[in-house]
């Protein structure tokens, strides 16, 4: 076969995955799929080392990036360094901005509502976690933290872990562009009556997602040569590259 | 027996009613405040901060020590106020403009009040102006910034540079701190110095209000 085209690896988060997949398909690159864990940004610096694990053991030779389905995600993504191939991000906060199609989308929800809750088909389908909302806080988990440290120290520690839910607003969820179970639906609604926070849906549009699996790198998209480092930009960069040479 | 290590080991087990009760005993007993305070509090927090960093104890287990330590406090500052014991340093808290999490900041509040300092808490989604007024009328040593959003974490520097547009950014030193937080974004913007966790704040805390006194 002479043409060739260009062989992509992608790591992404599960809160991405229906959108990876679906613009790995229509790629006209050769893109493979990793899919890691919804949830780690909650520890960003083991998530850090999980992407720099998965970075460095990239021996695939045909391979022309490493492409990240992250933002800077609690500053998890600041400090991987790119091994022989470039690693392609966009510039992004987090998974909202990917799963909204664009910053100036994501900065305008946020100014309107910082105390947003976002949630997404595969948040419904793919978390292992827990709710964020309560830090993994359910009826049986306040079980166990009884078990553990006591009923006293349980209530206190239910209340503290979900105290922030009182300082939100809304719950929106992202609707994806295929036709989802009714149930979800009504899921959603549960969940917001529970923390008490409005609905509201908005349209998710995977525009970022399909340019970088696609090899469209723009101006939105941070290109790291190999050995350099990302870093945390200004606030219209996001994120920046330190270049090998000045480290 | 009042045991100053029975006291210790109540604070790091997180529990509260142990701690205050061992510590009314050892007050009834005339057990020196300060020496329940320094070697029965601070040093069981010191342990949990320990704990903490070798990953054997989680933010659970910090939240729980912590609310042992406040409660344990109520108790004993009446005391400690009575008998002159001067307070670490003075510092103003609050979590940035934008930012609607607590659980980190009230955390480092109650390290930090556990610590010996005066804390005032400004809450969260604090403006820069607010922060700049507190300096100004309130004098700390100190001035912690807490964010725990990427997108939040720039109007750190926001209140840097409103405390120098208002001349008195030589007067406070700033401390940074959130999940998101690095050295590096703490050099970036001009901190005087960054924590890593709830349980370094304190020791990073008192670095700077020896660094205030230096100048």
């Amino acid at each position: 076969m002479s043409f060739r085209p260009p062989h992509y690896r992608v790591l992404s988060c599960a809160s991405l995955a229906r959108a990876v997949y679906a613009a790995a398909a229509r790629s006209a690159a050769v893109v493979t799929v990793e899919i890691l864990e919804q949830g780690l940004h909650d520890r960003p610096v083991r998530l850090r080392v999980e992407l720099q694990k998965r970075i460095d053991s990239c021996e695939q030779a045909d391979l022309d990036a490493v492409l990240l389905g992250y933002g800077l995600c609690g500053a998890a993504t600041a400090g991987l360094v790119a091994g022989s191939v470039p690693l392609v991000m966009a510039r992004a906060h987090d998974c909202i901005t990917l799963h909204l199609g664009s910053r100036e989308r994501y900065d305008r929800e946020f100014e309107t509502c910082p105390g947003t809750y976002w949630m997404s088909r595969d948040f419904l389908e793919r978390n292992r976690r827990g709710d964020v909302a309560t830090l993994g806080v359910s009826p049986t988990g306040f079980q166990e933290l009884c078990d553990k440290y006591g009923p006293e120290n349980a209530v206190y520690l239910a209340e503290a872990m979900q105290g922030w839910v009182a300082q939100y607003q809304r719950l929106v969820y992202l609707e994806g562009t295929t036709p989802e179970p009714a149930a979800y639906r009504a899921e959603v609604q549960e969940k917001a009556k529970r923390w008490r926070l409005a609905v509201e849906t908005r349209w998710s549009d995977h525009r970022l997602i399909e340019a970088l699996l696609s090899g469209d790198w723009g101006q939105e998209f941070l290109v790291v040569q190999p050995g350099g480092r990302i870093s945390v930009g200004d606030g219209q960069q996001i994120v920046t590259e330190q270049k090998a040479s000045v480290r | 027996m009042i045991s100053i290590e029975q006291i210790r080991e109540a604070v790091i087990d997180g529990d509260a009613r142990g701690t205050v009760a061992q510590i009314e005993a050892a007050l009834a007993a005339d057990v020196d405040p300060e020496h329940i305070l320094r070697e029965g509090l601070i040093s069981g927090m010191q342990e949990v901060g320990r704990l903490f960093e070798e990953g054997e104890y989680f933010v659970p287990e910090m939240l729980i020590s912590a609310r042992a330590m406040s409660a344990a406090l109520v108790v004993l500052k009446p005391r400690l106020a009575s008998q002159g014991v001067e307070s670490s340093g003075k510092i103003v808290i609050g979590t940035v403009r934008g930012d609607l999490h607590d659980i980190g900041k009230s955390l480092v509040v109650m390290m930090l009040e556990g610590a010996g300092f005066e804390v005032i808490d400004l809450g969260i989604d604090v403006p820069p102006e607010r922060f700049v007024e507190a300096v100004v009328n309130d004098a700390p040593h100190v001035l912690a910034l807490s964010a725990l959003l990427t997108t939040t974490m720039m109007n750190m520097g926001e209140v840097i540079e409103a405390l120098e547009a208002a001349g008195v950014r030589q007067r406070v030193k700033v401390l940074i701190g959130g999940a998101p937080i690095t050295q590096t974004f703490a050099d970036q913007i001009g901190a005087d110095g960054y924590s890593p966790d709830a349980a370094s704040a304190p020791s990073r805390a008192r670095e700077l209000v020896l660094a205030l006194a230096g100048e």
